[in-house]
């Protein structure tokens, strides 16, 4: 008896299985459609600069400060930089914010020699040079402590700022990418709750407190989605989290406020914690191929000594005794700096093991390839000055030299100078070819410094750069696609975004080395919107501007 | 002048160790056997455990209610419990003199020390207490010339014992894991004065050094000096990746079951030698 009213429920459960293993074997994957491009090609300058074994430094005017008689903490978390062609001439310009200062734009002749345009803004924390309207001619984007975004445009060499539309909040770090797949750039803000909430008290949270908020281009403004309440946001990236081929939002969190993370779902924005341990005080993120494996890992810089004698522990201990929370055991969070690597269908941190945990109190901490041999190095600017924090060290200042780590064919990381150790007080930092030597320059906005260019005459392997077009996109400079190149046996992935590090925006040309390669053999663009394009045989030490024509 | 010094020593406690065999017979010429459990039998000394219970319960209990911190009153509690002890010890002295008394009291001890680290890794590990917090049954010790006093102490006593014979296997492979242990501490707090010194010197003396890395796990020097970095050294499991207080449950582990292990082997054989 009992069989038999069991009968039912077992015919219609083997029904169902049956159905849905039939479909997932029947399941065609869907070809991504093709997209045609032109391309356009010049040879690098590479006869214009020297040739040397070490980065060459300039130091530029512009000189970032949180206060002339003395920078305290929260204004010493210092200023963005921000790298992009904003006068359409070819070249990669640099605009430097400043705290107590004013910001400032250097329109770049391609040939390391840049002309300053001054301007008034003030308290600029983040800056982006991006297209937010898609009209084919990029803004100056900035967040700025204590008031709202702003955008600036360049009209007869003068950047004149006006208010973000639709944006009524103040912010601290932002990204762009199209997160709705519209094809038009969103915006992720968000909020560092600790620095306003001294400044404003608890009318900070009064007035509705922070977060993180996505700001959806929406016509000619933007419409909010507020993804929680509170942050103290230094970074935001667009890793693909769960390895689905969609871009996540990761927000690295400053003190012990844990880093948050959103996946993307039919149904809208799923909070996350993918990482099994975490920095404590996360400074900056980057996403790269660091391996060459075609998988991106996910770096975060925290604040840890490299050097752990005791003169250096006892400059760091008092700052950390203040600073420092009661963390439990089965905190995620861990002072020092962390690479997750997607391995076994999970995320670990590898960073310990590479000895890459320990930086200094790092700030914007970013993989380029800064040798062209086809792995990119690790670059991270550090140091901390702040009267009331360090006010028992000589200059308020724990000053240590920024680190290089080169990258040993994926197999570990090793600790070089090359004229980058400069024991200022790094803050913003970013790698772009600035006159188109095929070799990656960097370029630094310090606290209470110069700003620095670093010229790279590292005279190595060889290189190409891609410049990714869409004419007639709302994205023309395909932010968010991803380039997959094979050369000289090695494949490698870049995509194209508009910020990544501490406050620091990107180039939208992106750079392979390639080491003794002359030819690049493939190129797959993966545009935005998901159409693929294939391009072969690209010869060495070149910019390619690849232009998609439908 | 170094060797005879030494020898001067050796000597003086080898006829130390041969007095206290003689004393192993009593004058009534009873032999009382020893085993590794008379060191922690209090049965003899019943009354003196029940009143040092009562009296340390109601003397953490008054600290309780006077809300003074937890380890002081855990404090009470075994402080009600050393009158048993010491006549307990003073019984073995007699009925087996001063080596065996010593050894008791190394044994006692570096249990009760073993079972300090223990409630720390637990209180780590498995109640999930911040690092700060899990400083073990009573935390105010967990200092860094705590341990180093205490490690230098166990050291020497253990010295002591090998020359009075508690000589077997166990007992040389605890001598050289006790050395060990003691030159980390020893650099531990080398360490720590010294920063003591540069932090007095940046003109902050209300700072503590407490708790920098040692020689081994997460950030000592094997995980960071120049000559071990990348070297099989960095294979071995926890060796340099260990938290600070793994590495010092680990060493402690090592120490306690190493020295019940030598104790236990060499009251053995005294027994059997002692026995008529």
């Amino acid at each position: 008896m009992a069989h038999h009213k069991l009968f039912p429920v077992a015919f219609c459960a083997s029904l169902l299985l049956l159905a849905c293993s039939g479909a997932q074997n029947i399941a065609i994957p869907t070809p991504a459609p093709i997209a045609a491009t032109t391309l356009t090609q010049f040879p690098f300058a590479t006869q214009a600069t020297p040739c040397g074994t070490t980065f060459v430094r300039h130091e530029l005017p512009h000189f970032t400060t949180g206060d002339p008689a003395g920078t305290y903490v929260y204004a010493s978390n210092g200023s963005g930089l921000a790298v992009g062609d904003l006068n359409g001439d070819g070249n990669d310009d640099v605009i430097f914010g400043n705290i107590a200062g004013t910001a400032t734009l250097y329109l770049n002749d391609g040939q390391m020699r840049f002309t300053p345009i001054t301007t008034d803004l003030t308290d600029v924390r983040a800056l982006a040079i991006v297209d937010t309207d898609g009209d084919g001619k990029p803004e100056v984007v900035a967040t700025q402590r204590f008031r709202r975004p702003v955008i600036g445009e360049l009209n007869n060499g003068a950047l004149t700022f006006h208010d973000m539309p639709d944006v009524f909040s103040s912010f601290y770090a932002m990204n762009w990418r199209d997160l709705n797949g519209d094809g038009k750039l969103d915006v992720v803000f968000g909020t560092y709750d600790t620095e306003q909430l001294q400044h404003q008290g608890m009318i900070f949270n009064e007035r509705g407190g922070g977060g993180i908020f996505i700001y959806y281009r929406d016509g000619a403004g933007y419409r909010a989605e507020r993804l929680n309440e509170h942050a103290d946001a230094l970074a935001i990236a667009f890793p693909d989290i769960n390895h689905d081929g969609v871009s996540d939002i990761l927000v690295g969190n400053d003190f012990n406020r844990r880093d948050m993370a959103w996946l993307a779902s039919p149904t809208g924005w799923q909070s996350v914690e993918p990482f099994g341990q975490t920095t404590e005080n996360t400074m900056s993120l980057d996403v790269a191929d660091v391996f060459n494996t075609g998988t991106n890992v996910i770096f975060a810089t925290d604040m840890k000594p490299y050097n752990q004698d005791v003169k250096t522990m006892a400059d760091w201990l008092p700052a950390m005794k203040k600073l420092a929370r009661p963390l439990t055991a089965d905190d995620p969070q861990y002072p020092e700096n962390t690479l997750q690597v997607w391995q076994n269908g999970r995320w670990q941190d590898q960073a310990y093991s590479l000895q890459i945990d320990a930086s200094g109190w790092s700030w914007s901490g970013k993989f380029g390839d800064l040798d062209n041999d086809g792995w990119q190095d690790l670059y991270i600017v550090n140091g901390m000055v702040a009267k009331d924090l360090l006010g028992y060290l000589p200059k308020n200042q724990i000053a240590e030299p920024d680190m290089l780590f080169v990258n040993n064919a994926g197999q570990k990381f090793t600790r070089a100078d090359w004229g980058l150790s400069d024991s200022g007080s790094g803050r913003a930092m970013t790698m772009v070819d600035f006159n188109h030597d095929g070799r990656l320059d960097v370029v630094v906005n310090p606290m209470d410094g110069h700003a620095v260019i670093y010229e790279n005459q590292r005279c190595a392997g060889n290189s190409i750069e891609l410049r990714l077009v869409q004419p007639h996109s709302a994205n023309p400079t395909a932010v968010g696609a991803t380039v997959r190149i094979r050369a000289g046996g090695q494949q490698m992935m870049r995509d194209v975004r508009e910020a990544s590090g501490y406050l620091s925006g990107e180039s939208a040309t992106i750079h392979f080395g390639i080491g003794n390669a002359t030819i690049v053999n493939t190129i797959e663009v993966t545009w935005p919107d998901g159409s693929i394009s294939h391009i072969d045989n690209i010869p060495s030490n070149t910019l390619t501007t690849i232009t998609r024509t439908e | 002048m170094n060797s005879s010094f030494v020898e001067i020593i050796i000597e003086y406690f080898n006829q130390l160790f041969q007095m206290q065999q003689r004393q192993l017979a009593t004058p009534q010429g009873k032999v009382y056997p020893m085993r590794i459990s008379t060191i922690f039998d209090l049965r003899a000394e019943w009354i003196l455990v029940i009143i040092g219970v009562i009296v340390g319960g109601l003397l953490g209990f008054l600290a309780l209610i006077h809300k003074y911190p937890a380890w002081i009153q855990a404090a009470c509690v075994i402080a009600g419990l050393l009158p048993a002890f010491s006549r307990h010890v003073v019984d073995i002295y007699v009925k087996h003199g001063w080596w065996s008394a010593t050894l008791t009291m190394l044994v006692a001890a570096q249990s009760f020390h073993g079972v300090e680290h223990l409630v720390q890794w637990v209180q780590y590990h498995i109640l999930r207490w911040p690092f700060f917090r899990a400083s073990g049954i009573i935390s105010a010790a967990n200092a860094e010339w705590v341990h180093f006093g205490w490690n230098w102490i166990v050291l020497v006593i253990m010295i002591v014992l090998v020359i009075g014979g508690l000589r077997n296997p166990f007992a040389y492979l605890m001598l050289a894991w006790t050395i060990a242990h003691t030159a980390e501490h020893t650099y531990l707090m080398w360490r720590y004065i010294q920063a003591l010194q540069e932090l007095a010197a940046l003109g902050v003396p209300d700072v503590s050094a407490q708790g920098l890395p040692g020689f081994f796990g997460r950030d000592g020097w094997l995980a960071t000096s120049d000559a071990t970095r990348n070297s099989f050294v960095c294979r071995f499991p926890g060796f340099t990746t260990a938290v600070r207080l793994d590495v010092h449950f680990w060493w402690n582990v090592g120490e306690t079951v190493l020295l019940m292990l030598a104790t236990n082997m060499t009251l053995r054989q005294k027994n059997r030698t002692d026995t008529p």
